[in-house]
Parts: C-alpha cells; sequence; structure tokens
C-alpha cells in the first residue's frame, strides 16, 4: 500500500478513535425540541476555528506530498522545509490557543463558564485514544511493509511523528465540540 | 438507590422578571446564553454557586428556583 493511503489511513483511524472515545466519554441526552436556539458558546468558536486554520494547514502539507511525491518532497530541502514549517504552524496555533485555554480555566475569568470547564476538561479524553490506534495503524502497516528490507526509510518515521502531533492536538477542539453535542 | 432529577422555574422568574431576556441572566451569572437554554430546558444541573447566583439575581432562595424531585423507580 502506498505512503498516502497509510497516511491517510493513519489519520483516519486516529480521528475515529477520537469520535468514539469522544462518544463513549458520555451518554447523549435526549435531542431539545426543534423551536429551542441554541447559541454557541466562545470555546465552541475557538475550538471550530482551530480545527478549521488545522485543516487548511494539513491539507496544504498533503498536497505537497500528493503533488511531488513522498520521496522527492523529502529529498528537497525546499520541499521538505515547507512541509515542516505547515505542520509546525498547526502545532504553534493549536499548541498556543490549548495553553491560552488553560489559562482561561486557572484566571477563572468571564470567557468560560462552569460547564465549558467541565467539557474542556473531558476533552482530552479521546486525545490518547486516538493517537495509539494513529501509532498502531503506521505500526501495522510499516512493519508488514519493510518486513524483508528490515529498516524503514526515515520519512516514514517522520509522517508517523507528525500524523500523531495532528492527531493529538486537533484532538482537543474535536474533544471538545464533542462534548457540547452530548449536552 | 433512588434517582433525583431536579427541575426548575428559571423560565417563569425571568418573565416574572421584567421579561428578563437569556442573555441578560447569562451575563449577572457569568454563564454563557447555552448554559440558560439547557438549564431552563431542565438539561444542565448547575454547581451550587451558579444556582445561588440565579437565585440572588432573582431575589430569592435557592429552594424557590430549583427543586429536588426524587423518584424512587
Amino acid at each position: 500500500m502506498s505512503i498516502v493511503l497509510w497516511s491517510v489511513l493513519a489519520l483516519a483511524g486516529g480521528f475515529g478513535a477520537l469520535w468514539f472515545a469522544a462518544r463513549m466519554a458520555r451518554p447523549a441526552g435526549p435531542p431539545l425540541p426543534d423551536d429551542v436556539e441554541m447559541p454557541s458558546t466562545p470555546l465552541q468558536r475557538i475550538s471550530r476555528w482551530g480545527i478549521g486554520v488545522s485543516a487548511v494547514l494539513a491539507a496544504a502539507a498533503a498536497s505537497l506530498v500528493l503533488m511531488n511525491g513522498a520521496e522527492a518532497t523529502f529529498d528537497t530541502d525546499g520541499l521538505r522545509l515547507t512541509f515542516t514549517l505547515l505542520l509546525v504552524a498547526i502545532l504553534v496555533v493549536m499548541g498556543g490557543t490549548t495553553i491560552w485555554l488553560r489559562a482561561q480555566v486557572n484566571r477563572g475569568g468571564g470567557l468560560l463558564d462552569e460547564r465549558d470547564r467541565e467539557i474542556l476538561g473531558r476533552a482530552p479524553a479521546a486525545q490518547v485514544a486516538g493517537m495509539l490506534v494513529t501509532l498502531a495503524i503506521w505500526i501495522v502497516g510499516l512493519a508488514e511493509h519493510f518486513h524483508d528490507a528490515g529498516a524503514v526509510p526515515v520519512f516514514y518515521l517522520y509522517l508517523v511523528f507528525w500524523s500523531v502531533v495532528v492527531v493529538d492536538l486537533v484532538g482537543l477542539p474535536v474533544g471538545v465540540l464533542l462534548g457540547y453535542r452530548r449536552h | 438507590m433512588p434517582k433525583a432529577e431536579i427541575s426548575n422555574r428559571i423560565r417563569r422568574l425571568r418573565f416574572e422578571h421584567g421579561e428578563m431576556t437569556q442573555q441578560e441572566l447569562s451575563e449577572r451569572a457569568g454563564c454563557s446564553r447555552q448554559t440558560v437554554v439547557l438549564l431552563e430546558q431542565g438539561r444542565y444541573v448547575p454547581s451550587l454557586s451558579l444556582a445561588m447566583k440565579i437565585a440572588r439575581i432573582f431575589g430569592t432562595d435557592v429552594e424557590s428556583v430549583f427543586e429536588l424531585a426524587e423518584d424512587d423507580g
């Protein structure tokens, strides 16, 4: 199987595990009546914004690999640097947002209320499951593919690391949004 | 173990207090409007401090706003 398919499978598996773990974290209540308007909270808007920015940056990084091929992307300094910078941008945006949200919780300001803080506190439950599934898919795929060769090319390790980082970083806002869906 | 349900009169109290909006109540209580919506729908049980803040906004005690109903079934 090609590197692109393994990357897609690993990320899909990771996000699938995130979704499943978040669903299991709390049972859903009955749906609200149709005439009840449900306004978004600031935490929901921040989470949607974070997922959107991460998706755009991750799509740009994936496009680089798709257009140039995996080996050419990693063997060409400019392409490898661009790929890395795009993923580092996700790390900076999502990591910075997470640190800022934690500061809001500790400061006890008016941005988050008690329900927001409860949902934010429960959201990381899904992150570990997502990372483990992503890693497991990579390990099975790489072990099967390179069993005879006895060695894994370095750029696969690069992809394993960054796919786990992306699942971890995006896992928090995904967990938050699913938390709100569970009331 | 008996199952405890907590109901509340927030919606009625809002209208009895000059048709106070959900937005105004949320700002005065220090919570989001979404939390007020869920409280009124009986989908969220507030902390003691939020319950006391809401009761104070309506100028009454907590038990006049929130009611504990025990169901032995």
